[in-house]
């Protein structure tokens, strides 16, 4: 058997020189450094401003993963191009590559290395991950007291409640409810949370921490925001004075030119300018408006950062976010709570303005899924509240109900009982007159009924069918009458 | 050896015919028509779900609702396409190389249970069909992990309920395959072959058939626990009626995570084959890659909890660190194994070996990046968004699909008789290559900054991101035409391969191209070492398979095919 023509092989694998050895080991050390001084210079920036204390932390052990897998990638994708230059057959050769079976030495080495690598950093990121949970101090401080922080979650809101321990003037516990969270720079933040459906995520890519909230579990969440020496780009504005605080909105062809900000009413915005006397600031409102503002009315400054649903939780999954602020001091924060709870201690007796006054404050998730151009809504997942007194009135009589009132107080409490047109079911969870999860007191709900019974599709209230009688001042014209009603109404829905 | 003498290189006509059509269409239990049933399956679902992405893309061009009436319509979107692309094209595709390759290479007839091999194979078309009526219903619209209490008492449409009953004929299908597997491989050895001398796409065969069989079973017990919940007012998932939500993300999990490498080990297994034969030079550690196959596999049972660090209770979340983070040293001895593998040798770059170098150099980021995500701090971070989906794509597309390429270039000549066209497989391999690159890579700085997945709607500030990325996902899409242009018309216009082109050691090169209905016209004798290139003996076997069965038709000069040109005076 004549072989002759293929028997050319080499028998000795190519050994590289120290030369090689050296040089190609600098190629892979100075990429992996120069990956690592882009990334932890934030040169080049591949995560979200370090809000928090927990976030410095991972990110000193995301870059030194950057160090090591730039390492990694150097050494494969350099060998791998170095093969292919160097061993790359030339045209005719047909002979084979030596036969070389391994290298007792290399294997282990190739074993033993990475399994020290991946030992070093499992114990960095125990380290890191206890130093995340540590408790530094007493939760959620405010004015040296702690106020817990429940987080509810659910399609497609999240709802932030404070239980402040301070009491109306009804002697009804104070629970600050809003769709923001506040904090401030060195408040140690621990929230707990439970969730109304599905399992939703609560994450805040600044803080860099994430956990989900679990159907019949609470789950708590800890963070500590830190001073970031980056400009607060926003300001709280807060209105003061009998009559309030007036915004002067820039003239836009679909704008009011005036928007009042009610005594105690607060409201963020980015801050835009300031006029030259320091006297006026310019501000955007969160739908983009410009308007100038007394500075007087501005109560703190602070960060703004996303928080998101990171879990698949439906149709308006992408739609589910809300607003992290984190003032600038605790006084900054107090502004705004003090505001807040200060309005909250005399709840107004019209139940128009305390419905105003539960909407806008976002007590109730509302705005990311329906859409109520009075007030800025503008979710889209579900059925739009514009003109919503015309529609309940006309409904009513078809789906059973006394009136458009009742209609709208029915639809609150079963939301399943009647499909919009259009829709494919009621997503919307049940508010209940009892119990912690997703409750809505009587007051709330009559407050709401009574001014989602103002939204007529000509804005005038008195255009309304919804059985509430409005003055020519859009007031209602007997307070008590309309109260006295609506209670009847809500009685229908106590368990 | 015997010395029967074939012309050199019959030309325009290979030896033996290629199946027909209706022969393919047909209920068989010849294994080599089974494994093309399953390619050109598969294959048809990888256009589906490949389509499903594209539509993907081009949603995501903008931040708001573009092509989907409405938030559902999109869930709907990846849901199916996750699930396509994983249960009706990876794991079938593996299974089509499995069945036509593992009797071959043991020297066998067929698979030790010819019967039950098709029965497996033609539960797939029916369930690949009720999972894609769904859209008559309304389709599943949970993502692939498809996690209650959103997939039972928030899904309405019966769409899911279908996801499920196809998920379940599924696995089915793949627990029967994978028994066939471990069978044949076990049992049907030709005398010679030890296990240490199996090739070691065999050894990956077993090692996923291994945890095929230990693993499916906890699908199946998921499935049904779902659909009792779905139709049969049970509540497992129920956490108002007693019943709890990670039920499900833990037995899920404990199929799915092992189910990774289920997707992924042959998919070594043939770029071990690849990559010793096209740089013509032995496995460096033989033994070591086919025992880390075997360390993969069973390691790959202790970290499914990795999936649930934000779920999970706290205290649990360090030991799946640790265990997931050992995963690493068995892959980076197969990906050491390698590069000491084309290291010296006298690399071809043919279409298969371009393929298989895309696999080592996309894959080995894809496992840097798993390594990140096994850190519990950093993945609170990215848990859950675009960086876990440019992780698993480069390691399911990056490495599998293009292990499946390498694959297919390697084996064509062999399933068909003739050869592709290498000019048209380096344009496949350099759209293919970029398209990727620039699809995933982006995704991971989306991610980090914030951009969670399974998301319409998303924050502007990412759109900068989700541009390049749906451009270059529209290259790839495109790229996969070059790649069935080629298959199609190489299949009547392609050079005639003869049975061995690559000049390989295993015993599917040892027979005609296709090989005939009884693979071999005598019992074949494996050449010692499955990986012995470089030495006397080697080259005497090969030389002695092209003596028998003929060697390649030669190129033209111009590199085209030679047309109506006489034999060359042969013997």
């Amino acid at each position: 058997m004549d072989i002759s023509s293929r028997d050319t092989q080499e028998q000795r694998i190519y050994i590289p020189g120290l030369g090689f050895i050296l040089g190609f080991g600098a190629f892979c050390v100075i990429g992996a450094v120069l990956f690592y001084l882009l990334v932890s210079t934030r040169t080049v920036p591949v995560l979200p401003d370090q809000a928090s204390l927990q976030s410095r932390n991972t990110d000193s052990l995301f870059y030194l993963l950057v160090l090591i897998g730039s390492f990694v990638f150097f050494l494969v994708q350099g060998l791998l191009v170095y093969s292919v230059y160097k061993f790359r057959a030339r045209p005719n050769d047909t002979a084979d590559g030596p036969n070389v079976h391994g290298n007792a030495t290399l294997e282990i080495i190739w074993t033993v290395i990475p399994s020290i690598v991946i030992a070093v950093l499992g114990v960095l990121s125990v380290w890191v991950w206890n130093n995340n949970n540590a408790v530094l101090a007493d939760d959620n401080l405010v004015n040296g007291r702690s106020v817990p922080i429940h987080v509810t979650a659910q399609r497609f809101a999240w709802l932030f409640e404070y239980q402040t321990g301070e009491k109306d003037i009804n002697d009804k516990d104070i629970v600050l409810k809003g769709s923001s969270l506040h904090t401030y720079v060195g408040q140690s933040v621990r929230l707990t949370m439970n969730t109304l459906d599905v399992i939703h995520s609560f994450w805040i890519p600044a803080v860099r921490v994430k956990q989900d909230v679990i159907p019949g579990r609470t789950t708590e969440f800890r963070f500590n925001p830190v001073e970031m020496n980056l400009p607060y780009e926003f300001v709280e504005l807060i209105g003061t004075g009998e009559d309030g605080t007036t915004l002067y909105l820039e003239a836009s062809a679909d704008s009011e030119a005036v928007f009042n900000l009610k005594q105690n009413d607060t409201l963020e915005a980015r801050r835009r300018a300031t006029d030259e006397s320091g006297a006026w600031t310019q501000v955007e409102l969160v739908d983009s408006r410009l308007a100038w503002v007394e500075s007087a009315a501005i109560g703190g400054q602070m960060h703004r950062y996303r928080i998101v649903c990171a879990e698949l939780c439906g149709g308006g999954h992408g739609q589910m976010f809300a607003y992290l602020y984190i003032h600038e001091t605790e006084e900054s924060f107090l502004s705004w709570y003090s505001a807040n709870l200060e309005r909250l201690r005399v709840p107004p007796n019209d139940p128009v303005e305390l419905g105003r006054q539960v909407l806008t404050s976002g007590a109730y998730p509302c705005a990311n899924c329906h859409t109520l151009t009075s007030l800025g809504w503008q979710g889209i997942t579900g059925p739009n509240q514009n003109g919503i007194a015309d529609r309940a009135g006309n409904r009513a009589a078809a789906s059973g109900a006394d009136s458009g009132a009742d209609y709208i107080m029915h639809s609150l409490r079963q939301p399943q009982d009647y499909l919009v047109p259009g829709s494919w079911g009621a997503q919307m969870p049940a508010f209940l007159a009892e119990g912690e999860l997703n409750f809505m007191s009587e007051d709330d709900l009559i407050g709401i009924t009574a001014y989602l019974c103002t939204q007529t599709a000509t804005g005038n209230p008195q255009d309304n069918t919804c059985g509430l009688e409005f003055g020519d001042d859009g007031a209602l014209v007997d307070v008590d009458a309309a109260l006295e009603y609506l209670r009847g109404l809500a009685a229908k829905y106590n368990p | 050896m015997a010395t029967i003498s074939v012309p050199l290189g019959q030309q325009g006509q290979p030896q033996t015919r290629l199946p027909g059509l209706g022969e393919i269409a047909r209920w068989t239990v010849d294994h080599k028509i089974i494994g093309l049933q399953y390619l050109v399956t598969a294959f048809v679902f990888f256009i589906i779900g490949g389509t499903l992405a594209m539509m993907i893309r081009w949603e995501l061009l903008t931040p708001e609702l573009d092509i989907m009436p409405d938030g559902q319509s999109y869930n709907s979107l990846f849901s199916i396409h996750g699930t396509v692309m994983l249960f009706l094209w990876l794991i079938p595709a593996f299974a089509g190389f499995g069945n036509y390759l593992v009797p071959l290479q043991l020297g066998a007839k067929d698979m030790a249970f010819p019967w039950l091999n098709a029965f497996a194979f033609w539960i797939i078309p029916p369930a690949g069909v009720l999972m894609l009526l769904g859209y008559i219903v309304g389709q599943a619209e949970a993502g692939w992990t498809s996690y209650p209490p959103l997939s039972t008492l928030y899904s309405l449409a019966d769409g899911q309920t279908l996801w499920a009953m196809a998920i379940h004929l599924l696995g089915i299908s793949s627990i029967l395959g994978a028994i066939n597997f471990i069978v044949t491989i076990l049992n049907m050895r030709p005398e010679g072959m030890t296990l240490w001398k199996m090739p070691l796409f065999c050894w990956a065969v077993l090692a996923t058939s291994i945890t095929v069989v230990m693993a499916t079973p906890f699908l199946a017990g998921a499935l049904t626990l779902l659909l009792l919940d779905r139709v049969g007012g049970t509540s497992f998932f129920d956490a108002a009626k007693g019943g709890d939500v990670l039920l499900w993300q833990n037995v899920f999990w404990f199929y799915s995570h092992p189910a990774v490498y289920i997707m992924v080990l042959p998919g070594m297994g043939v770029l071990s084959e690849v990559l010793s034969t096209h740089s013509r030079k032995p496995i460096f550690g033989y033994r070591m890659i086919a025992l880390s196959s075997m360390a993969i596999a069973l390691i790959g049972f202790t970290v499914w909890a990795h999936h649930m660090f934000t779920s999970l209770q706290p205290e649990l979340r360090i030991p799946f660190m640790i265990s997931t983070m050992i995963i690493a040293v068995p892959t980076g001895i197969k990906i050491f194994g390698w590069l000491g593998t084309i290291w010296g040798g006298k690399i071809r770059l043919t279409g298969a070996m371009l393929f298989a170098l895309g696999f080592l150099s996309m894959f080995v980021i894809g496992g840097i990046t798993g390594v990140m995500l096994s850190n519990v701090p950093f993945d609170y971070q990215v848990h859950d968004t675009y960086f876990v989906v440019a992780h698993f794509h480069f390691v399911m597309f990056g490495g599998s699909v293009f292990s499946i390429y390498a694959g297919l270039y390697h084996w064509y000549p062999k399933l068909t008789g003739r050869m592709l066209d290498e000019t048209l497989a380096k344009w496949h391999f350099a759209l293919t290559y970029l398209g990727f690159f620039f699809t995933f890579m982006p995704m991971h700085f989306a991610g980090m900054m914030g951009m969670p997945r399974r998301v319409a709607v998303y924050d502007p500030q990412f759109q900068s991101f989700n541009v390049v990325t749906s451009i270059a996902a529209f290259v790839l899409g495109v790229s996969t035409f070059i790649f069935i242009y080629n298959a199609v018309v190489s299949l009547y216009r392609g050079r005639v391969a003869g049975a061995n082109p690559w000049r390989a050691l295993t015993l599917e090169w040892a027979t005609p191209s296709p090989p005939p209905p009884w693979n071999f016209d005598e019992d074949p004798v494996p050449f010692e070492d499955p990986y012995g290139y470089g030495t006397k003996a080697a080259t005497a076997y090969l030389d002695a398979i092209d003596r028998i069965y003929g060697v390649p038709e030669p190129e033209t000069p111009s590199g085209g095919v030679l047309r109506g040109a006489p034999a060359p005076s042969g013997d």
